[in-house]
């Protein structure tokens, strides 16, 4: 058996005219978060729903567990586990009941799925709300609840749709903590967002999508390595002359200066300890400056390099 | 005008609904008006009933008969055959008023009666125990019986039959009158426009409650609700833009109603009396924008609203005489839909059918319609009250 | 997996507050709203001959044979019951009286060697008070005639008019129900076809393209038609205890027979429930708009209620005579009927021939449903 758990090969898939994903390949690896970032619109959601055979597609090849992948596999969709990004749930059914319900369309042994729902509860904080109906949940215990269904079976390959739409920066937290500590238990995992900060913290490699296109791949560093681009700094300052400026631009590793409304922005394409180079020469020419701010490349800036748009245009 | 607009567009998604019930509204209408019913007149006039005849005799003496029956009753002549008859069918019609008696003259009757053998020869079906089968029996049996007796008498064939025919004539006219008092009379003549307008309450109720209630549920949604109350549009400008929508949909609706009805109606001999039927028609509408506000206080879930609606409008129909008149009900039943606003409206339908232009305009009239309107309110206010009691919950 | 399922839909669909009022407490209501409304015409037929209260008035002296007539018909016997109740008054204006108090429904009125009839109204009553005096009339004639012209045969003719021997003979089915039931047959076919709203909500948590619950359960592994045939039996199951309260309540507390065994019943019904589920799986198969699957078995079910004698009694009759074909294809009238026949007629060969159609009904819901479902594609959820 391969080392690749999913294999995406030029999936195309059209809604009438509009292009939604378009020549789209990836492949994710055993053991590995691939993060799949993009804005609204680009495509994360129908590659998903193509990988997952929820919609068909017009070309393109899918291959799970060194198997191609159909509505039909029952012995691939065994082993996915997926958190879509609406709450997907049964509103009638309090929370044991509905983790319980979808863990037994995947677990038949009764008493190996009692014991799986209450890990699944355990390990989503949602122990002291088993009776509670969904509606008198909050938003952040909704979307446990929403994990807690699509993981309870113990899958090998765990798709997160934009889990933490709308969700309080706590529960983040505790989301992505839980998605940590399951990719270290053994799951594979996609994770589809357009939070950066996020795939950037959990995601072992990214890729990044618009409209339906990979654009860039790579582990965050390598991403940002790939800019020219490898460091701002920021200073305010009153006024400066075309002189300063111009030796300003001279430092090395300077790859711009630009100067605009009380902020000098130095655009640095590489290099060590550029600020305090920076700040030495100001001290030299006793030039007054305020609030200095070092600012490293963001997948933001990746993106906005590559596609000329922000990442959450 | 934005929640004007916005309580209007809301409307697009029961475009569906009001063209259901307004076609069962429709054809129902067509079909309660073909069915004839003679009830209420000044000059008194028998009752002509239908009359199915299978004849498989055929021979001069069931022709008299049929031709004697035929002088006074609706008669509709089965042709079939021994082997076609299906007794089933014609007792099916007869149950369902399709007919209101039938007979089957056997095969030899006319040696039956000849030979004297003719006791119970002649099958016929009626609704147990009615009148109307006393009544035609009664008139079959007298018919036959003088037939019979001129022929035992030593009279021919021939002889008996034309004696008896002209004899049923001559005895037939009877001086009856009509005792005439000045109460308007309950019944309603379902050849009236009257009776579309009161079988109209059903449906114009029911679109009326289904979508205004819908509608207000879309406004009340927590989100749009809480997005509409921050925006800069007073508390009264919204409200007011709110209640013009709300009416002008009602009258739009009403107003199909009342066209379908005039329609209808148009060669019926109290089509002059249209505007009094369109003014009770329009306090209808102010009951149904009042128990669409109570519904659509109570929960603002499709599916509830149209339980409710059902609920309510279905079984306030039922009592207060839309599709079963109010004759046939107990006095219990008649003095307990007293309280219910539809049977004013009802009421005030038969009040304008039995009264002409200058004497409808009375005390009565005013009161069946400020009935309806003070139900219109108590629904609204009660509708307030819940709203405001869910509102002192939700906090 | 398919008792889970089964199970797990009956849990789910009875915690739906809207459905269980819907199917549960609709039907009663409106039941008990019948009942209330034409109780008294199952009870008390309206057209049953009720003894008629009439007024004799002898204006200008008492004729004495018509008198002995309706004194004869005011006796019960064993040829008729008693048709009329006699009172004599001494003037008009008593009588007249009498008649505005609604104390009597007609006035026979003696003068100028006539009979006058006075009523308040057209119609039955009216016009067998009429009938009884052309009757009268008739035999008074047919006295004079063979008075005058056969004199010899006055006794033959008196014979003749004592024989009372009856042309006519009934043919009796010897059902015991009312025609009225048939607005309670309608009732249960409605409250049946209601069930339709069952399964579309059952089907919305089972389809991609209905819910985000319906998406997560087509990733599972497992045949979906096995869960949806648990949902189906689930939702049978339940509109069938539903219906069986209905005519539980409508038998035992409302006191009106059904005119057949409340087993077969409960049985026929059972089978509509059925059908109304299998009408909701396609309609859920079919249509993926909320609105839509909220007002299309709304729509569906009150059409074929309204044809099948739900508002208007006896329009299923119309439709048989002019067109049976639209019978033969509406469920509710399908249903209705087979209770009719039973009730009336016993089982007759229409009786299964109506059980046969709604068994058909549900297969080809069911198979086309299944034909939808399998192997369904989404080119967009």
């Amino acid at each position: 058996m391969s080392d690749s758990i999913v294999k995406v090969n030029n999936l195309v898939k059209r809604y009438k005219e509009k292009i939604a994903v378009d020549n789209f390949s990836f492949e994710l690896k055993q053991g590995e978060i691939l993060g799949l970032l993009g804005p609204n619109g680009s495509g994360k959601t129908t590659t998903i729903n193509c990988i997952l055979s929820l919609l068909s597609f017009d070309k393109g090849e899918i291959i799970i567990f060194d198997k191609a992948m159909s509505p039909k596999a029952y012995d691939i969709k065994s082993k996915i586990g997926v958190v879509p990004q609406n709450v997907a749930i049964m509103n009638t059914l309090n929370v044991y009941e509905n983790v319980d319900f979808f863990c037994g369309l995947y677990i038949k042994d009764k008493s190996k799925r009692r014991r799986y729902v209450e890990e699944a509860l355990e390990f989503t904080g949602l122990s002291d709300y088993k009776k509670y109906k969904p509606k008198k949940l909050s938003g952040g215990l909704l979307r446990r609840l929403n994990i807690a269904c699509g993981i309870a079976h113990k899958p090998s390959l765990i798709i997160f749709d934009e889990p933490t739409v709308a969700v309080d920066p706590q529960s983040r937290n505790a989301i992505l903590e839980g998605i940590k500590e399951m990719n270290r238990q053994g799951a594979s995992i996609i994770y589809t967002s357009h939070y950066m900060e996020e795939v950037e913290e959990i995601c072992s490699r990214i890729i990044i999508m618009d409209h339906g296109k990979k654009v860039a791949e790579g582990t965050s560093n390598d991403l940002k390595n790939s800019l020219k681009i490898r460091e701002s700094i920021c200073i305010g300052m009153p006024a400066i002359n075309e002189d300063i400026l111009k030796d300003i631009k001279g430092i090395n590793h300077v790859y711009d200066a630009k100067y605009n409304e009380g902020e000098l922005v130095i655009s640095l394409d590489g290099g060590e300890h550029n600020l305090v180079h920076v700040l030495e020469y100001f001290s030299e020419k006793n030039i007054p400056f305020g609030h200095v701010q070092t600012k490293l490349p963001t997948l933001n800036d990746v993106f906005l390099e590559i596609t000329g748009k922000e990442l959450r245009d | 005008m934005t929640v004007f607009k916005a309580t209007l567009l809301s409307l697009r998604s029961f475009s569906q609904t009001i063209i259901i019930y307004f076609l069962v509204f429709a054809i129902f209408a067509v079909v309660r008006a073909k069915v004839s019913s003679n009830s209420s007149a000044d000059i008194y006039k028998d009752t002509s009933l239908d009359v199915a005849v299978v004849d498989l005799d055929k021979s001069d003496i069931s022709e008299a008969l049929i031709s004697y029956l035929d002088s006074s009753q609706k008669i509709t002549k089965l042709n079939l055959t021994s082997e076609e008859l299906d007794y089933q069918a014609i007792n099916d019609n007869v149950r369902f008023e399709i007919y209101d008696y039938a007979i089957v003259i056997p095969k030899d009757f006319k040696n039956l009666l000849l030979s004297g053998d003719y006791e119970d020869s002649i099958q016929y079906l009626a609704s147990a125990n009615s009148a109307s089968g006393y009544l035609i029996s009664q008139k079959i049996n007298t018919f036959l019986s003088d037939i019979k007796t001129y022929l035992d008498c030593g009279y021919s064939e021939e002889e008996s039959i034309n004696i008896s025919l002209e004899q049923v004539e001559k005895t037939d006219i009877v001086e009856t009158k009509i005792y005439s008092n000045n109460d308007y009379k309950s019944t309603t003549n379902s050849a009236s426009i009257s009776s579309s307008f009161i079988f109209s309450a059903y449906s114009c109720l029911m679109i009326l409650t289904v979508c205004i209630a819908s509608v207000l549920g879309f406004l009340k949604d927590k989100d749009s609700k809480d997005r509409i109350n921050i925006s800069g549009k007073s508390f009264a400008s919204r409200n007011k833009e709110l209640i013009l929508a709300v009416l002008l949909i009602g009258f739009v609706l009403t107003t199909c109603f009342f066209i379908y009805s005039a329609i209808l109606g148009r060669n019926q001999p109290d089509f002059h009396m249209l505007f009094f039927y369109g003014i009770n028609e329009f306090f209808l509408m102010f009951l149904g924008i009042g128990i669409a506000y109570f519904i659509c206080s109570i929960t603002s879930n499709t599916n509830l609203i149209n339980m409710l609606s059902n609920m309510i409008v279905l079984s306030m129909s039922f009592l207060c005489g839309v599709f079963v008149p109010s004759e046939f009900m107990s006095a219990t039943v008649v003095k307990f839909s007293q309280l219910l606003p539809v049977y004013w409206f009802v009421d005030c339908c038969k009040y304008i059918e039995h009264h002409s232009v200058s004497n409808v305009f009375s005390s009565h009239f005013i009161e069946c319609l400020l009935i309806q309107l003070v139900y219109a309110i108590i629904f609204f206010v009660a509708g307030i009250i819940i709203n405001k009691k869910r509102e002192q919950y939700a906090y | 997996m398919f008792l889970r399922i089964f199970f797990y839909k009956i849990k789910q669909l009875i915690r739906m507050r809207w459905l269980v009022g819907w199917n549960f407490l609709f039907p009663l209501v409106l039941a008990s709203a019948f009942y209330l409304g034409f109780g008294n015409m199952i009870k008390d037929d309206p057209n049953r001959l009720d003894t008629i209260e009439v007024a004799y008035v002898a204006g200008d002296g008492i004729n004495s044979n018509f008198l002995s007539v309706i004194e004869e018909l005011s006796k019960e016997t064993k040829d008729h019951g008693k048709i009329l109740e006699v009172t004599s008054f001494d003037s008009l204006e008593a009588a007249s009286d009498a008649l505005n108090k609604k104390d009597i429904e007609g006035i026979y009125y003696q003068h100028d060697d006539n009979i006058e009839i006075i009523v308040t109204e057209n119609g039955l009553i009216s016009t067998s008070l009429s009938q009884i005096v052309k009757s009268y009339q008739n035999y008074q004639a047919s006295f004079e005639k063979i008075l005058s012209e056969k004199p010899e045969e006055i006794d033959t003719l008196i014979a003749s008019i004592n024989s009372n021997m009856s042309f006519l003979k009934k043919y009796d089915f010897k059902s015991g129900v009312s025609q009225y039931m048939q607005f309670f047959y309608a009732l249960l076919a409605m409250s049946s076809l209601f069930s339709s709203w069952v399964s579309t909500a059952m089907m919305t948590s089972l389809c991609a393209n209905l819910s985000e619950c319906g998406k997560r359960f087509e990733l599972a592994p497992g045949h979906k038609l096995k869960a949806i045939f648990a949902g189906i039996l689930a939702g049978t199951l339940l509109q069938t205890l539903s219906n069986t309260v209905v005519i539980c309540y409508v038998e035992y507390c409302l006191g009106l027979h059904w005119g057949s065994p409340i087993y077969m019943v409960i049985a026929i019904t059972s089978l509509a429930s059925a059908l109304g589920i299998s009408v909701g799986t396609l309609i859920g198969s079919i249509f993926k708009n909320e609105l839509a699957l909220s007002m299309v078995p709304l729509a569906f079910t009150m059409t074929c209620s309204f044809f099948s004698g739900l508002m208007m009694g006896g329009i299923q009759q119309i439709i048989q005579n002019f067109c049976p074909i639209l019978n033969k294809i509406n469920p509710a009238t399908v249903f209705t009927d087979s209770l009719y026949q039973l009730a009336c007629y016993g089982k007759t060969s229409a009786y299964y021939q109506d059980l046969g159609i709604m068994v058909l009904m549900i297969a080809i819901c069911l198979i086309i449903s299944v034909l939808i479902l399998r192997r369904r594609n989404y080119d967009s959820i």
